[in-house]
């Protein structure tokens, strides 16, 4: 722990105590998310910000589910946690959450987004990131493999598909290994210093280049080249080489070479292992750059944002939260799952999406209101999918492997989560007349809408449904109206369907909050 | 502030910040990222009735083949040219019917945009500025869109066709948002799914429909950031209108001899639907025509493409004078670059920036005007060097709307097209 | 001359000599002594290659034609030429002078040839018409139609191959949408049309716009077969991204007998017949680079060399083996024997 989050502990326990004891509920919490909680609260006391109410268990469970497993909860899943009377009921999920194979399974494809970026969805790659969370790997542990492996096995042997599918341009490289590993985004230095950037100069760009500008291979393997130099030219300069140089511009000197290398053998020595040696001596880009995009894929935002730009000139929102993870996700065997715990745990994590009556709203960047966030193609339709479905979803391998089947043909038709969410009309035409979605509602026994059709009256089946798909109970207001729209329907057995249709084409289910 | 301290992107507030107009600036959600748009702009920039068509020509089309010939020149390739209602200016010969059009046309054969790397040079020329990672900046055809919008259409703003693979782009909304994002037809010049499915009412599908928006509207009412879910309602709101300009789309609607005049090509049928969108009132359409990246056997590629270009694009021209649309419309002729003078070993043109053409025909447009010139050979601009911000510059004021008129995104005010470009006043009217 | 009894063979040739010319040259002919090169494209200028001397160099002289020149034919000390200029020139190329010129098509001139007994010089060109010239006074003899105007996806189509046949009694023509027609010299009449639909791609989603053609043609030395060259399907929009493609065809039932295909990427722009009158010989280049490509027209693949440039047209001297082609760069002299290291000594590739 840095000397700076000792003194904000310090601080919280002066100033922030009486708030953190105003949550009877975290009674027994892990002693991270205290001190998490805490540097949040006394930054929105800084800011003087009044933060939104705690979010209901339910809603907050619900939004975990999403979250970490991609899809909402089943009815039976809900009814199990409704009906445990514990008071740390929400870790306690999270916890099993965080312990299931479907956690793997699905979070591998977030991992992916933030690796490969628009190159996501190799299913090689994908199966690596799959069985790497199954064991539990560090996020240090993944970053090695990808860069230098060993790619000695089937199972790592895919780790390798990141380097693979870039080997043509080092440019690309270079920029995707700085953007995707550390958050930092030096392209623009490459034809001179940064416009924008005083952190980031030529050297900087060169000097990674020179990490990796010996990349080679092609056709499934990834090899090291024994020659090749970064080479470039700085403005009114001569040509020069550049020296392998990491993000904190400490410089590398290549050993020299033994006079004699034998023949046909690899080269023992490794630019890109220096690199991977450069960056876990740092700890710092590459931890603060995870926990950046975890914090940005939990929250909509990231604690830096945007989330490539981590750089002097763009603190963090938050810059005591921020460090305070970077350090603890480092001290803590870069752990995937500790981390995520902690986020999903922490008082951010737990707010309400109404600001406080009366106070102006603050920014997104405080986070101290629950925001929307849209679902990913793969959320929505996975929900969609279980939600209308037999309510015996066990993510068996099986039942995975099923709904990835109509995953691929149902995902490219949905609007893209991006940085800027645009809804476009294409998907709601989709939605409202496609073929492809009439068939999701192609009634079988045990599926919600025959389930709803067999209940007695409009009054529970608008019970049932609203449980079902928003995982809560409807108001008395909402009943009410919804149950004079299904009577005042002419068909009334296509009125079920169509009440479903809108329930699920509705923004409380197209959104996570 | 969330940027970098560049001097280009200082905090300067310009008067109608300090006026009333500041009232009007208003939070826009994009996507979480906290920059705020005004929303609605600012009045005096909003024109009523113009309209814009683009043409994109994706991979680069040759400027030797088209606009700027060199005939006779080592580099000009082996097609002659012919003279054109402009005294003294000659297109290549593949362009007869453009040739006796040009009082409609405007050319510029003085680009220089430096970029010759296809994805990078089309963000450059669509969006007229190069990209900055800070800011994301919406392309001239959205930004049109919304400066264009017809208030309570219940058609798209901007439709855009890219049925061919070549170069397949969405125009990008930037820090405008979601709201902007145009209709896109990729797969067929119909939109997917327009028809309601099998056996469902119009009340039945009208009925769920408004339920929907209910339900969405009363939940975004308490949510923090849940201006998101207007672009969402949004886009369920169009596709309505969507369904009932089904017609539109529909080509057999149009007499015979009309689709005949357009011919067969897919460039052709993209370019009438064009000008029914336009007739509808459609303010923003945007028809790519790829495969003109003619690394290889650039000549006889350019024999195929431009008489193709050649004939549609005159009829295009005809059609909207006939119906008195072109007084209205701007017609732009865009492509990511142009190609090499050297003719390479393969008899093709590689891609070349640095002495192109652009042309453009309609609203705002002065007619007949060749505006640039480039050396002998076509290696380098001579005279009248424009760059790709410019050119917005020029784009943005041939429909009247003023190109140093700003955008409010966060802290930050935004002109419309960088701040050191210059209109091309001698092409406009 | 005492005729090469040992077949060429491809594995043993190698670039002798080349001379350079800046830009593309599509025209080749040999003097009927094989002792002059000529060479003429892009800059419609004629080249010549003395091989007798100590250091052969181009000669240039003032363009003859007002556009590429696309096709050569030498004929008892005269050099015909066709050219994108709608021209057929005769040319004297002692003294440059043009001592017959006509107009020959309505559109490009695309290539030239003539008949064995010399009485009748043929001709394509981008009016799609295949017309027939009294080689001796130029006066049209006949002018031939068939090939359609334009490509089935409807856009302009160009007229690309020539052949006639060694009895002298067919002619065959190609064009861009792999439409081939065998006509009948005496009756101006089409005996046989088919279509080699592999030498033309077009896919309206991922390459809308069409590429290849029947590129090159040539009838086996008893006739009855037509060989025809060019592209195979092409995967990439911006070129000459396909395998290199050769068929031979029974001509007279449209029925094709073979193929001979190799992934190197090119177009074959030229075909002619190889040594042992089985096998054929192309030249082309693209998107694997240059290719010189050797087929013996079985079941075995074509063996390909890789020339340096792009290659537009190629000869066979038969009592020598050597190979004279021309292309992008100039020049190109191949052949089997065995040089000295530095410069060849061009005298030795002459057959005296």
């Amino acid at each position: 722990m840095t000397a700076k989050s000792w003194a904000l502990l310090l601080g919280l326990l002066v100033f922030g105590g009486q708030k953190a004891a105003a949550f009877p509920r975290l009674s027994r919490p892990l002693p991270a998310v205290v001190l998490l909680n805490g540097l949040l609260e006394s930054h929105w006391q800084e800011q003087h910000i009044n933060p939104a109410k705690q979010a209901s268990n339910e809603a907050i469970f619900r939004r975990a589910m999403l979250d970490l497993l991609g899809r909402v909860p089943t009815p039976s899943e809900q009814e199990a946690f409704a009906t445990n009377s514990s008071p740390d009921r929400f870790e306690k999920a999270v916890q099993q959450i965080l312990s299931g194979r479907e956690f793997s399974w699905y979070f591998a494809t977030v991992l992916d987004d933030m690796i490969q970026g628009s190159a996501a969805g190799n299913e090689r790659f994908l199966g690596y990131l799959r069985e790497s969370l199954r064991e539990h790997k560090g996020w240090d542990t993944i970053f090695r493999e990808v860069l230098i492996g060993p790619w000695d096995n089937e199972a790592r042997k895919p780790a390798s598909v990141f380097l693979e599918s870039r080997l043509k341009d080092v440019d690309l490289l270079t920029t995707d290994v700085t953007r995707s590993f550390f958050g930092v985004d030096i392209s623009c230095a490459r034809c001179h210093n940064h416009p924008l950037v005083q952190d980031w100069k030529q050297d900087h760009y060169y000097g990674m280049v020179a990490f990796l500008v010996r990349t080679g291979g092609g056709k499934g393997s990834v090899t090291e080249k024994p020659e090749g130099e970064a080479k470039f030219t700085r403005k009114h300069g001569k040509e020069q080489v550049a020296p392998m140089m990491f993000l904190t511009g400490q410089k590398i000197e290549e050993p020299a070479k033994p006079k004699l290398p034998a023949p046909n053998k690899p080269p023992v020595y490794s630019r890109r292992a220096e690199l991977v040696k450069s960056a876990m001596q740092d700890k710092r880009f590459l931890s603060q750059a995870f926990v950046n995009r975890c914090w940005e894929y939990l929250f909509g935002r990231g604690l830096v944002d945007p989330v490539d730009q981590i750089h002097s000139g763009n603190p963090a929102s938050i810059p005591a939260v921020f460090d305070w993870l970077a350090d603890d996700f480092a001290e803590h065997g870069y752990d995937i799952r500790r981390l995520i715990a902690l986020m999903v745990t922490s008082r951010a994590y737990r707010m309400d999406g109404t600001s406080p009556p009366g106070a102006s709203a603050p920014g997104p960047e405080h986070f101290a209101v629950s925001r929307l966030r849209p679902l990913t193609p793969r959320q929505y339709v996975t929900s969609v999918i279980i939600a209308l479905g037999d309510d015996q979803y066990r993510s068996t391998p099986e039942q995975q492997a099923a709904i990835d089947k109509r995953l691929t043909e149902l995902m490219p038709r949905f609007d893209p989560r991006t940085r800027e969410f645009q809804s476009s009309s294409r998907e709601a035409l989709f939605v409202s007349n496609s073929d492809a979605m009439a068939k999701l509602f192609d009634a079988k026994e045990n599926h919600l809408l025959a389930r709803l059709k067999q209940l007695p009256d409009h009054r529970q089946r608008v019970q049932a449904a609203i449980m079902a798909l928003f995982g809560r109970a409807p108001t008395q207001a909402e009943t009410d109206h919804l149950v004079k729209w299904l009577t005042a329907q002419t068909d009334s057995k296509a009125a079920v369907d169509d009440l479903v249709w809108a329930l699920i084409a509705s923004a409380e289910f197209r959104f996570n909050h | 502030m969330r940027w970098c301290g560049s001097p280009e992107h200082r905090i300067h507030r310009r008067s109608f910040l300090g006026g009333t107009l500041a009232g009007l600036v208003s939070t826009v959600n994009l996507g979480g990222i906290g920059l705020s748009a005004a929303e609605p702009t600012i009045a005096p920039l909003r024109q009523r009735g113009k309209q814009v068509i683009f043409i994109w020509l994706a991979g680069g089309s040759s400027q030797f083949e088209t606009w700027d010939p060199k005939p006779g020149r080592d580099t000009g390739g082996p097609f002659r040219t012919i003279g054109t209602s402009i005294p003294g200016y000659h297109v290549c010969e593949l362009m007869p019917n453009i040739a006796s059009r040009m009082k409609h046309i405007a050319v510029v054969r003085s680009l220089n945009t430096v970029q010759s790397e296809h994805e990078q040079a089309a963000d450059l020329v669509s969006i007229g500025r190069p990209k900055e990672a800070a800011l994301d900046y919406p392309e001239i055809g959205v930004v049109m869109s919304k400066e264009l919008a017809v208030p309570d259409s219940e058609l798209p703003d901007y439709v855009s066709f890219f049925t061919t693979s070549e170069g397949r782009r969405r125009p990008r909304v930037g820090f405008l948002g979601a709201n902007h994002s145009p209709l896109l037809l990729e797969k067929s010049i119909r939109p997917e799914d327009l028809d309601p499915p099998p056996g469902m009412s119009e009340i039945r599908h009208h009925s769920r429909e408004d339920l929907r928006a209910l339900l969405s509207d009363r939940f975004a009412r308490q949510q923090a950031g849940s201006e998101i879910v207007r672009g969402y309602n949004s886009a369920y709101q169009k596709i309505r209108g969507l369904m009932r300009s089904d017609h539109l789309f529909n080509l057999e609607k149009e007499p015979l001899t009309v689709r005949e005049r357009y011919g067969r090509s897919p460039f052709g049928q993209q370019c009438l639907l064009a000008r029914r969108l336009i007739e509808a009132r459609v303010p923003v359409v945007k028809i790519a025509r790829g495969f003109w990246d003619s690394h290889h056997d650039n000549f006889e590629s350019h024999r195929e493409l431009v008489p193709d270009f050649d004939h549609v694009f005159s009829v295009l021209i005809d059609d909207l004078a006939a119906r008195g649309l072109l007084e209205s419309t701007l017609v732009m002729v865009l492509s990511e670059f142009g190609r090499t003078p050297v003719i390479n070993q393969d008899v093709g043109r590689d891609h070349f920036a640095a002495a192109w053409s652009v042309a453009m025909a309609g609203a705002g447009i002065r007619g007949g005007t060749i505006y640039g010139q480039t050396d002998a050979d076509g290696r380098a601009v001579k005279d009248g060097e424009a760059n790709a911000s410019d050119l917005a510059a020029t784009i943005y004021q041939a429909v009247g709307i003023d190109p140093r008129s700003e955008y409010q995104a966060g802290l930050r005010p935004v002109p419309l097209a960088k701040e050191d470009a210059r209109v091309i006043k001698e092409i406009l009217r | 001359m005492n005729p090469v009894k040992t077949p060429l063979d491809p594995k043993a040739i190698k670039l002798l000599a080349n001379y350079d010319v800046p830009g593309i040259l599509y025209g080749l002919a040999v003097s009927g002594d094989g002792k002059t090169l000529f060479g003429a494209g892009q800059d419609g200028a004629l080249h010549s290659v003395d091989l007798r001397a100590d250091k052969p160099k181009v000669t240039k002289q003032n363009p003859f034609h007002d556009n590429y020149v696309s096709s050569f034919v030498w004929h008892d000390g005269i050099l015909i030429s066709g050219s994108y200029d709608r021209h057929i020139h005769w040319t004297d190329p002692k003294t440059g002078n043009c001592v017959r010129s006509i107009i020959a098509h309505d559109g490009w001139v695309r290539k030239i040839a003539m008949t064995p007994d010399a009485k009748h010089l043929v001709s394509i060109g981008d009016d799609m018409r295949v017309n027939v010239w009294d080689s001796r006074d130029g006066k049209r003899l006949a002018s031939m139609t068939g090939h359609e105007a334009r490509t089935p996806e409807g856009y302009l189509s160009a007229m690309y191959a020539l052949a006639v046949s060694p009895d002298g009694r067919h002619i065959a023509s190609g064009d861009r949408a792999g439409f081939v027609c065998v006509w009948d010299l005496s009756t101006g009449k089409t005996v046989s049309a088919f279509r080699a639909t592999d030498f033309y791609t077009f896919d309206a989603q991922k390459r809308a716009r069409a590429i290849g053609g029947v590129r090159g043609l040539c009838f086996s030395a008893d006739g009855n077969r037509l060989a025809v060259s060019g592209i195979g399907a092409v995967t990439n929009v911006d070129g000459f991204v396909g395998p290199c493609r050769l068929e031979w065809w029974d001509w007279k039932a449209a029925k094709r007998l073979m193929i001979g295909q190799d992934k190197h990427l090119a177009i074959l722009n030229h075909v002619i017949l190889g040594t042992d009158e089985k096998s054929l010989i192309a030249v082309g280049g693209g998107d694997g680079g240059g290719a010189m490509v050797f087929w013996n027209g079985t079941d075995a693949p074509p063996q390909v060399a890789k020339p340096k440039g792009h290659l537009q047209a190629v000869l066979l001297n038969p009592d020598d083996n050597r190979l004279y082609a021309v292309g992008h760069g100039g020049f190109q002299v191949w052949g089997m024997d065995e040089s000295p290291k530095g410069n060849p000594d061009p005298r030795r590739l002459l057959p005296f």
